[in-house]
């Protein structure tokens, strides 16, 4: 019967405990209450374990302290609450702040590969210019090269033309020269022959050619340029005719040099065998058996490129069979 | 022999008032390592926020820790271990606030840093 009432009693202060801790305490709970919301927090929950366990022990002490205690236990228990709050944020502002710096490292990374490309890109377009501005260097130098060139050319060919137009002046100047001198001779010629005009009169000079023989009358025996014949030369021709008044043909040629036209000169030279033909009848022979013929500068007997070959190429000649 | 109340009571009481200067010498201890670790607290605390004597968190814990000290010097250890529990909780206090701004003033200048550094990037 004892034990029955000791059990009964044990229980009964049990049930009182327990409906002791479970009663409803105004200044413990808000602050359980807190610190139920920090654990739940998402973000917080997991941080700051050791404050919040200090935390929770605080507000725990309150309930089991003495009431004189009480007011001193719910101090330090807001306290701790508070603690374990802001070490929590700390934690997590911590976190951030790790998290920040990793971002930071990784903007580095990025900027610097970002610079390397650039880097790349810029070493790129500068090495293009540069082969730009070398092949452009190149080019202005072929231009510069064949510009040259072409100025060389031109001066040279300026040159040439130049010299060219000179040796022709010169060409020319000399030809006149030179006519002027064959003129000046065939003046001096006539007068020496109409000097000797008086003197008894030689039948020009002959050649034996095949079956016939051929007179030959200086070209001297004419005027530069014309087609009469000489006092001398007439005479000379008289003093032929009467050799030649039982000739059965006489055929009268007559050549010029090369110089001039060639019409001009073939004109020439056949007026000028006319003239011989006219001073042979004149003379006595018979006008039926001459005949007078031109042939310009063909058949020369010299050189034409001399005074002396062009004299002599300037002739008239009677061929008698 | 039998013991009977009229004897155990006595010698509940002889017992008791024997162990009493125990009891009083572990009370002492037990104040004086809360005060150590109190002024260990304050000079962290003093430490971290070296314009500590403003903080109000850190005058309070001082104005307890000196409360301890003179219940220490009345031999009320009970009380003096309160009061440096007391003081303990607002030094640790003071300690987590001036983290707490330094937390949110690193992660302000990181976030700073980090856009400048973007801009910069961009440019």
């Amino acid at each position: 019967m004892t034990r029955q009432w000791w059990a009964v009693a044990l229980l009964g202060l049990a049930l009182a405990g327990t409906a002791s801790a479970q009663r409803a305490d105004p200044e413990v709970d808000p602050l359980r209450a807190e610190l139920a919301r920090l654990d739940a927090d998402p973000s917080l929950g997991e941080l700051a374990g050791v404050p919040r366990l200090q935390a929770r022990q605080a507000i725990d002490a309150v309930a089991t302290g003495r009431r004189r205690e009480r007011p001193q236990r719910l101090e330090i228990a807001r306290l701790r609450l508070e603690i374990a709050q802001a070490a929590a944020e700390t934690e997590l502002l911590q976190r951030q702040a790790d998290q920040l710096d990793r971002e930071r490292d990784q903007i580095l990374l990025e900027a610097s590969r970002r610079e390397a490309e650039q880097a790349r890109r810029d070493a790129e377009r500068l090495r293009r210019e540069a082969l730009l501005r070398e092949e452009e260097a190149e080019r202005m130098g072929q231009l510069a090269e064949s510009e040259r060139l072409a100025r060389e050319q031109s001066a040279a060919e300026a040159e040439a033309a130049t010299a060219e137009a000179e040796a022709a002046r010169r060409v020319a100047a000399a030809r006149s020269r030179e006519a002027e001198l064959a003129r000046r001779e065939a003046e001096l010629a006539n007068a020496l022959l109409e000097a000797d005009a008086g003197a008894a009169a030689t039948p020009p000079p002959r050649r034996r050619v095949g079956n016939r023989d051929v007179y030959t009358v200086s070209g001297s025996a004419f005027g530069s340029g014309r087609a009469q014949l000489g006092t001398a030369a007439q005479a000379s021709l008289a003093a032929l005719a009467p050799q030649l008044r039982n000739a059965r043909s006489i055929s009268v040629t007559g050549y010029s040099d090369s110089q001039g036209d060639d019409n001009a000169n073939l004109a020439l030279s056949r007026q000028r065998a006319e003239a011989v033909r006219q001073a042979l009848v004149a003379a006595g022979v018979p006008a039926a058996r001459v005949r007078a013929v031109g042939r310009g500068e063909a058949d020369p007997v010299a050189d034409n490129a001399t005074a002396e070959g062009r004299a002599r190429n300037r002739r008239v000649e009677i061929s008698v069979e | 022999m039998t013991l009977t109340r009229r004897k155990i009571y006595p010698a509940a009481l002889g017992l008791l008032l024997a162990a009493a200067p125990a009891f009083a010498i572990d009370a002492r201890a037990l104040a004086e390592a809360e005060i150590v670790r109190v002024q260990q607290a304050l000079q962290t605390a003093q430490a971290l926020s070296p314009q500590g004597a403003a903080d109000e968190a850190l005058r309070r814990s001082q104005e307890l820790l000196l409360a301890a000290e003179d219940a220490m010097q009345r031999r009320r250890w009970r009380d003096a271990t309160g009061l440096a529990q007391q003081a303990q909780a607002w030094a640790e206090l003071s300690s987590a606030r001036t983290r707490l701004l330094r937390a949110r003033d690193a992660v302000e200048q990181r976030n700073a840093r980090n856009a400048d550094l973007r801009r910069e990037a961009v440019r």
